[in-house]
């Protein structure tokens, strides 16, 4: 496979784009791969290799790159304008849709990036308690921003499952006066944030989780856990917010709190809801919003509710909305063809292929586990060379995967291409 | 002029909405949030069909005006091709290489969708460079909504040093320990700060050209200076200024370059996107993840689709843009000088031109009078913004001692003529 064409422009680019890339996990790539457009469930590169793409800009391509509706939305939108620095009614008519379809959206906001809603959640959070201190669990990615972009102790793996040690920062740079207000804790287990709750008691603002952990190997909330943390932060007076970034409006119209019948205070929303525009958001329950009424609580953001991220948001909406629920129908036919069809592949190959997920996206491990229910184990089980070398060989056959094992799957990915992604599937096991 | 509609929409969206708006800043407009149902050039169309001239420009960025032709047919081609790939594409670093040319301190970049967000990247690389964590900020600046940044000053006497008052509820509680809130256009107090908190100190962070803000010649040459010899980082935030008032920045009508700067608003006419720029040695540690900067919709198809054409147009013609726009806003400034002298106002007019910053010095019904209080101006200038909106022109709502209004190319001279015209009545009627 050709990648010439790639690697000049990476070469071009770090003269100056540092890194030659605008986004550290794009770094993860062996090649980084430039690409000159993407139609559907397709990519094509600058070297004219054509990909069925897992990846779908991370999440977001829900309908496939470049959706026809959804770019007449946007010119339709951006036709009237750009940003006011005012109000135009398209924010009332996406809030109001959210209202219906997100169980905890009694207010929302709109901003542009995951990384900013998330930070308007933990602000709400210490705003409404009056408390510092965030639980936040190993495994989970909240973002870049200092006062959360932590990562578990690189000993937790060993550790016993139920020690928690202190977090390190996933950066240089981070400022060392918030260490102090963050705790990381395993996820799954709810003794140990009862614990842990108990040790901190009237100090724990909030407790951020994914409610799926889908930034490690995709993990459901084991049965029960959800609604445990839910009462435990009824019973103390904690915040507790879901981020939904990767989960909301790709697992389900409702994100993973309708589907899993569990409603957080507040939760953050970005990806999925936009098609690749940067539109994030933050929905939940009034008492907690209501902090921005009167700016107790600040939200900024010159760019917030611009016409073209309303008009895409508006038109996403719309067609994830379409005949009560047939997108999820679909994204879940799809992706469960896939993962047995990926299953059926692993036990013929003789190969311990572990996947884990809802489906809409969804993880594969090679691994001789039966099952990954956390970060630790998740750290001390998973070949990632094998994975690596997998990855590789579906990449000369086609299919680009992300780094790492998780899946995206979109409207637009048909019968076809899972057939030609199975059949790759296959070449690139046996190769192994 | 009625603007019944909008506040029927208003109140519908506050059900909806926190606060019926989604940026704080836009609670307080004056009278109540306005809807608006389009934009073209210098005009936008509210909901009650009103026709204002916009000098609000969405709080800057709109450079060309309101929904620039060539700027949609630029996105709406470069949408076919997609939206974001999880990858890299062509434009990314063909918008890397035009601001090479343009900045002054540009060696190495990255993009990211808001000011706030190049704020707190411009941070982080300045704490990984030094191993410092506190950062000199100055007084009324807006650096972005960041926890970490949000702050004010308080009072001080003699030789204390202010301390840092959080601008809302919600921050995390050690982040105060991390700021040094001084005065701007203070030498002395700056180097007492710097000594007091004697290699701890990261970053000195400001706008080149802060609002309302007559910097001392030779000032930030001497903090230059000052950051050079303590190995402190000079960050210039030009999320207003960069792209505004030069192709270059302010850096480049200073004359002094910073070792990193942030950028957005005017990059790219509307469409969100913010970019850190900065020197190789310290941008670099970005390169093998040392300092990590994250963003699934960084560099989306649209948004460097917007400011590649944006680039290119403001870099056209050996900065005829900037010429344009100076031109224009020393018109408006004379204007407006001429008719508060008519009016006897005494009305402080001053800017680069491409914005404009305006405050009121006296009660226009007590001519002669000088001695008003911060909020005081402020409550005058209210009462302007009404007057003008009433006469069809938008203004900005005041911010630190007055307003400041943003020009575009759009912004015609028969635009400002009209706009000179209902200044006259509406000083008329204050007085």
């Amino acid at each position: 496979m050709k990648l010439d064409k790639s690697r000049e422009m990476f070469e071009r680019s770090k003269r100056s784009l540092a890194g030659g890339l605008s986004s550290w996990v794009r770094s993860k790539e062996p090649v980084p791969l430039f690409f000159k457009s993407g139609k559907g469930s397709k990519l094509v590169d600058v070297d004219g290799n054509e990909y069925i793409d897992y990846i779908l800009g991370q999440g977001p391509d829900i309908f496939g790159h470049a959706p026809d509706f959804l770019r007449e939305a946007v010119i339709d939108g951006m036709r009237r304008g750009q940003m006011f620095g005012g109000q135009h009614e398209a924010e009332i008519r996406v809030s109001e849709l959210m209202q219906r379809v997100v169980p905890c959206a009694d207010l929302v906001r709109f901003s542009s990036s995951g990384t900013e809603a998330v930070q308007s959640a933990l602000m709400l959070a210490r705003g409404h308690t009056g408390r510092d201190k965030v639980i936040k669990f190993e495994g989970h990615y909240h973002g870049w921003m200092d006062n959360i972009n932590y990562q578990p102790n690189p000993d937790a793996p060993q550790a016993a499952p139920d020690e928690v040690l202190p977090p390190v920062p996933m950066s240089a740079g981070v400022a060392p006066s918030m260490a102090d207000s963050i705790i990381l804790v395993p996820w799954n287990d709810i003794d140990v944030l009862r614990r842990t709750v108990d040790e901190h008691a009237g100090e724990i603002a909030a407790i951020i989780t994914e409610a799926i952990m889908c930034n490690s190997n995709v993990i459901f909330p084991k049965p029960g856990y959800l609604e445990e943390v839910r009462s435990l932060c009824d019973e103390r007076g904690i915040v507790l917010i879901f981020d939904e970034v990767i989960t909301g409006f790709r697992v389900s119209l409702g994100g993973a709190q309708e589907l899993l019948g569990v409603t957080p205070d507040v939760a953050t929303f970005a990806k999925a809801m936009a098609g690749g525009f940067p539109v994030s958001m933050i929905a939940g329950r009034r008492e907690i919003m209501s902090q921005l009424e009167d700016s107790t609580v600040w939200h900024g953001g010159t760019a917030n509710g611009n016409f073209q991220a309303m008009y895409a948001v508006e038109a996403e909406l719309q067609e994830l909305m379409a005949d009560d629920g047939a997108v999820y129908k679909q994204l879940y036919a799809t992706s469960n063809r896939l993962m047995e069809g990926l299953r059926a592949l692993a036990q013929k190959h003789e190969q311990p292929l572990l996947i884990q997920g809802p489906g809409p996206t969804f993880h594969i491990t090679f691994t001789e586990a039966e099952e990954i229910t956390d970060y630790r184990s998740h750290s001390r089980a998973v070949d990632e060379e094998k994975y690596s070398s997998f990855r590789a060989a579906m990449l000369e056959r086609g299919v680009r995967l992300n780094v790492g094992g998780q899946w995206y799957v979109s409207t637009a990915h048909s019968e076809e291409d899972i057939e030609a992604t199975l059949a790759a599937a296959d070449e690139a096991m046996a190769s192994l | 002029m009625k603007f019944d509609k909008s506040l029927e929409l208003y109140e519908r969206a506050k059900r909806s909405l926190a606060g019926g708006v989604n940026t704080n800043s836009r609670i307080s407009e004056l009278p109540w949030p306005l809807y608006f149902e389009r934009g073209k050039g210098a005009l936008l169309y509210d909901a009650d069909g009103n026709e204002l001239i916009d000098y609000v420009l969405g709080r800057g960025p709109m450079i060309f005006g309101h929904s620039p032709d060539f700027l949609l047919d630029a996105v709406a081609e470069a949408m076919t091709s997609g939206q974001i790939f999880g990858g890299q594409h062509e434009l990314e670093f063909e918008v890397a290489e035009l601001v090479q040319q343009m900045v002054p301190c540009a060696e190495l970049v990255r993009f990211m969708s808001s000011g706030t967000e190049a704020v707190q990247l411009a941070l982080r690389v300045a704490r990984a460079y030094t191993g410092r964590a506190k950062i000199v900020r100055f007084d009324t600046q807006f650096h972005g909504w960041g926890e970490n940044i949000f702050y004010g000053m308080s009072d001080y006497e003699g030789d204390e040093l202010p301390t840092a008052i959080p601008q809302a509820k919600g921050f995390t509680a050690g982040t105060a320990d991390d700021i040094v809130p001084l005065p701007i256009n203070d030498l002395g107090i700056l180097v007492r700060a710097l000594d007091r908190h004697h290699d701890e100190v990261a970053a000195i962070l400001s706008s080149p050209m802060p609002h309302h803000t007559v910097i001392g010649p030779g000032y930030f040459e001497e903090v230059r200076r000052i950051c050079d010899e303590r190995g402190i980082v000079l960050i210039f935030d030009e999320v207003v200024t960069g792209f505004r008032v030069a192709a270059g920045g302010g850096q480049e009508l200073l004359g002094v370059t910073p070792d990193i700067a942030t950028f957005a608003k005017a990059m790219a006419n509307g469409f969100p996107v913010a970019m850190v720029a900065g020197n190789d040695e310290m941008m670099g540690l970005m390169e093998d993840g040392t300092v990590m900067h994250g963003g699934t919709v960084n560099t989306n198809v649209m948004c460097m689709a917007a400011a590649d054409v944006c680039l290119r147009k403001l870099a056209e013609e050996d900065g005829a843009v900037y010429r344009q726009l100076r031109s224009t806003g020393h018109a408006l400034m004379d204007g407006l000088r001429e008719r508060a002298s008519k009016h006897e106002i005494s009305l402080e007019v001053a800017g680069p031109g491409p914005y404009v910053d305006v405050t009121f010095l006296n009660e226009p019904e007590l001519p002669g009078y000088d001695g008003l209080k911060v909020d005081e101006r402020l409550a005058v200038y209210d009462r302007f913004c009404l007057g003008m909106l009433e006469r069809g022109v938008r203004l900005m709502k005041g911010g630190t001692e007055g307003g400041s209004w943003f020009l575009s190319t759009a912004h015609t001279d028969e635009v400002i003529e009209k706009t000179l015209d209902a200044v006259d009545d509406t000083f008329a009627a204050m007085t």
